[in-house]
């Protein structure tokens, strides 16, 4: 009974990854569509198919909307599923990626290199020098951040994860007041260019800040799902999941090294965008259920879904400007997740 | 999914360098004689949309950044967003000709690509100086067909080089208050302090440069006759009334006299093409708070 049970969960999973899919694709679509440019639906599919299209076009849709919308998946998807991936190791539904200091310490690193460098770049993103100089000196910051935390922790060799925990308190504590130290340091320009870095945006989105960030997000999006099964036998409680054959030191050093690289990728790009990595996870799980067979897989696809409808609005709302996607997304995504839960309350109490 | 990855990028690449080649035959800024006039211009900057309007070519711009809006009249325009942050599609679909912009505007890809594309940008020095004030009117009318008109914006702001004389040179604390509670002084080579040294009056802070925060030791120490405020920033300190009871500030003659002076931030502080009364306005505001004027 028990199996057919999981059975059926995995059979109404697959129609929800399916249904998932299908948003994806149509919301990319749309996207695709839309924009400050206004251009139709059968020249968007004439450029997409290599037809005859105008020159303008062709390049607002190959050149600026698809590298765009593809970001959006990565960067998405790889935020929520590192989510869902900390949220299980650390057995803490208030996990989120940024907990280990990866969020901070990449804030840090930018904020360093923009009082360096002297403040020129406002956006993350490929394509000269100095703008690669500010993605690899945030995802450096992020990576040592963590690996402080780690290192505070005493190497993560205690079975419990509360000093990991706390080492990700210190740490995040310890760059913050950096930051701020930084902030006494840079003048206006500076100050302003490192305010607009942490809204977070992917609005400079181009094929090779696509290629940079590819390699990160793909084993992310191949390794992380991998851990569902030992996830969730980790869920009866460490010493339940050792008896069961878990080797949970070596699930907690994967989990955490692939999360905090893919995470550390995606905020060097982008820069920190809330909300996906905390609750589309459990977004995932108040309507799928808590299997992380379906949570981490779920969690990456409806992450890259609200993503790339968070900038479809963020590039249309306020047209030929931007809003920053990072306050889009919680703006999107709050709203759902009150009604997810309210739903839910009152569905447990009728 | 992969191979058609390859063969788009195989193609971008393709139009990048046939983009690059066709660019590098123009002139890439303005300025040449043989660049045509400008008829869609989108302006990154109030001071530059406050010259193209002064230039009596108001008509020409099709887009602005959301500093410009300070600026009024352009109220109805199409804004590009803030002049850090542009993006290359939102720019691309008014369809200009020419983008003008300062050094400070961005970010650079952003730009650079708008030039790929074939669109003539202009950058102007940023310079919060008076001769920074004439080069940016200089360049910028000479490239969009306003030069005579340019002449006549330039000539008040050609005696701004020597200040009025005051029979005692007020002694000027600059507090610049950007909300949420941050309070900065003004030190050296601001633009705020520019304007003090053009309105003959003394900095009343010298010994650092740039802005730091305000104590009460570091405003009484600087014995200050008159403190200066952006409109807002005094705004948001909540008035007059309460400016006067900053730590410290009851200890200087400034604060005993009451001796307070709020300007329009982008008059003060943004050299743009009025600067010329910008200064007067500052001159007068200070002369009538010590009741003395200085000689013409």
């Amino acid at each position: 009974m028990g199996i057919s049970l999981v059975g059926k969960r995995l059979d109404a999973g697959n129609r929800a990854f399916g249904l998932a899919l299908l948003g994806l694709v149509a919301a990319s679509v749309i996207y695709l569509c839309l924009g400050a440019m206004r251009i139709s639906l059968t020249e968007v599919l004439r450029v997409l198919t290599g037809g005859e299209a105008e020159q303008m076009s062709w390049l607002v849709v190959r050149d600026l909307r698809l590298p765009r919308v593809l970001l959006a998946w990565l960067i998405g998807s790889g935020l929520a599923l590192s989510g869902a991936t900390q949220q299980a190791v650390f057995r803490n539904p208030l996990a989120d990626p940024g907990l280990l200091g990866v969020t901070t310490g990449a804030a840090l690193g930018a904020s360093v290199f923009i009082l360096v460098a002297g403040g020129t770049p406002t956006s993350p993103v490929v394509g000269s020098w100095i703008d690669l100089g500010l993605v690899t000196s945030a995802f450096v910051g992020g990576l040592l951040a963590t690996a402080l935390a780690w290192i505070l922790s005493a190497g993560g060799r205690s079975r419990d994860t509360a000093h990991l925990l706390l080492g990700g308190i210190a740490v995040n504590t310890m760059c913050a007041s950096a930051i701020g130290l930084i902030f006494f340091l840079v003048d206006d320009v500076q100050l302003r260019s490192i305010t607009f870095w942490t809204l977070g945006s992917i609005g400079s989105a181009n094929w090779s800040s696509l290629l940079l960030l590819l390699p990160f997000s793909l084993v992310g999006l191949v390794v992380l799902p991998r851990l569902a099964r030992a996830l969730d036998l980790l869920q009866l409680g460490e010493a339940d999941a050792s008896f069961l054959g878990v080797d949970i030191r070596r699930v907690r050093v994967v989990a955490i090294v692939v999360s905090t690289a893919t995470v550390a990728a995606a905020v060097a790009v982008a820069g920190p965008i809330t909300f996906v990595g905390l609750v589309v996870p459990h977004l995932v799980r108040l309507v799928f259920g808590a299997s992380h067979r379906i949570v981490l897989p779920m969690s990456a696809l409806v992450g890259a879904l609200l993503l790339t409808i968070a900038d479809l609005l963020s590039r249309t709302l306020v047209a030929p400007a931007e809003l920053p996607v990072g306050i889009v997304t919680s703006m999107v995504g709050a709203p759902f997740f009150a009604w997810l839960l309210f739903v839910g309350r009152s569905r447990r109490q009728a | 999914m992969k191979s058609n990855l390859g063969v788009l990028l195989r193609q971008w690449s393709l139009l990048a360098v046939v983009g690059g080649t066709v660019v590098s035959a123009e002139p890439v800024h303005g300025g040449s004689d043989s660049a045509p006039c400008p008829q869609r211009i989108v302006s990154c900057g109030a001071d530059l949309t406050e010259i193209v309007t002064l230039l009596d070519r108001g008509d020409s711009l099709v887009g602005v950044d959301d500093s410009s809006q300070l600026v009024g009249a352009q109220k109805e325009l199409p804004r590009v967003g803030y002049k850090r942050a542009l993006n290359i599609e939102g720019v691309l679909s008014l369809r200009p000709d020419l983008v003008i912009a300062t050094a400070d505007a961005g970010p650079p890809h952003v730009l650079q690509r708008l030039n790929e594309l074939g669109i003539d940008i202009l950058m102007l020095p940023e310079e919060k100086t008076v001769p920074g004030t004439i080069e940016r009117i200089e360049k910028l009318s000479s490239r969009i067909c306003a030069v005579a008109e340019g002449e006549e914006l330039v000539k008040p702001l050609l005696d701004l080089e020597s200040p009025p004389r005051w029979e005692e040179p007020p002694r000027v604390l600059f507090i610049y208050a950007r909300g949420g509670g941050v309070v900065n002084v003004s030190g050296r080579g601001t633009a705020a302090d520019e304007m003090i040294r053009l309105a003959g009056a003394i900095n009343a802070v010298n010994d650092y440069a740039g802005y730091r925060p305000m104590t009460a030791e570091g405003l009484i120490s600087a014995q200050p006759d008159v403190i200066l405020f952006t409109d807002h920033g005094l705004e948001a300190l909540g008035g007059v009334e309460a400016a006067s009871r900053l730590p410290g500030l009851a200890k200087t003659k400034a604060g005993r006299n009451q001796s307070i002076v709020a300007v329009d931030e982008l008059m003060l502080l943004g050299f743009g093409p009025r600067v010329d009364e910008a200064v007067d306005m500052l001159v007068d505001s200070i002369g009538s708070r010590l009741g003395s004027l200085p000689k013409p």
